[in-house]
């Protein structure tokens, strides 16, 4: 019991000390937020950017997840009985 | 306009669940959702810079972020599976061995 006390201070130290932290920080952001009413979930702008600017990273997601796939299977695969 | 703070301190919030979520839990699964907690908020704090500064890529890498959290989380479960079937137990103080 005790210990969870201990996690949820530290829990809140680090909540403190964060919230703190963008409090007091001056972001800079654009005066009138981006509205595509054509486009309202711009899924479309996101697609055009998947495919023109982050191709590469688009392909290279691709082998990650066929390795974390493989990888799983092989890990769980249960033992053959021999 | 709703400030952008708002936001940031939703994010942080959602973190610091997550992060109580990782030190307190002792079964290995309920580990897991923390870790995706932690993943979430800061896929929160993505988007809002994305939206709050006109600028697609925060909501594109997003998308590689939640990708990325599925196969790490596969790569866990696969662990835990492999881990329950040796010791018929997934509580994480136990596991305390490198190789048995």
């Amino acid at each position: 019991m005790i210990n969870k006390a201990i996690n949820g201070a530290v829990a809140l130290l680090f909540l403190a000390v964060v919230a703190l932290a963008i409090v007091t920080t001056t972001w800079i952001t654009v005066d009138e937020l981006p509205q595509n009413l054509a486009d309202q979930s711009n899924i479309e702008a996101i697609g055009v950017q998947i495919f023109t600017q982050f191709v590469i990273p688009f392909e290279v997601l691709s082998l990650v997840l066929l390795g974390a796939l493989i990888g799983a299977v092989y890990i769980a695969k249960s033992e053959v009985e021999k | 306009m709703i400030p952008l703070t708002y936001y940031l301190i939703l994010s942080s919030i959602v973190f610091t669940i997550g992060l109580y979520g990782i030190m307190s839990q002792r079964n290995g699964v309920r580990l897991l959702m923390s870790v995706e907690l932690m993943l979430n908020s800061a896929n929160i704090n993505l988007v809002a810079f994305s939206s709050y500064n006109d600028d697609m890529s925060g909501q594109v890498f997003t998308l590689f972020s939640i990708a990325l959290a599925a196969a790490e989380a596969i790569i866990g479960f696969a662990i835990l599976l492999s881990i329950f079937r040796m010791r018929d137990m997934i509580n994480i103080d136990d596991i305390n061995i490198l190789r048995w």
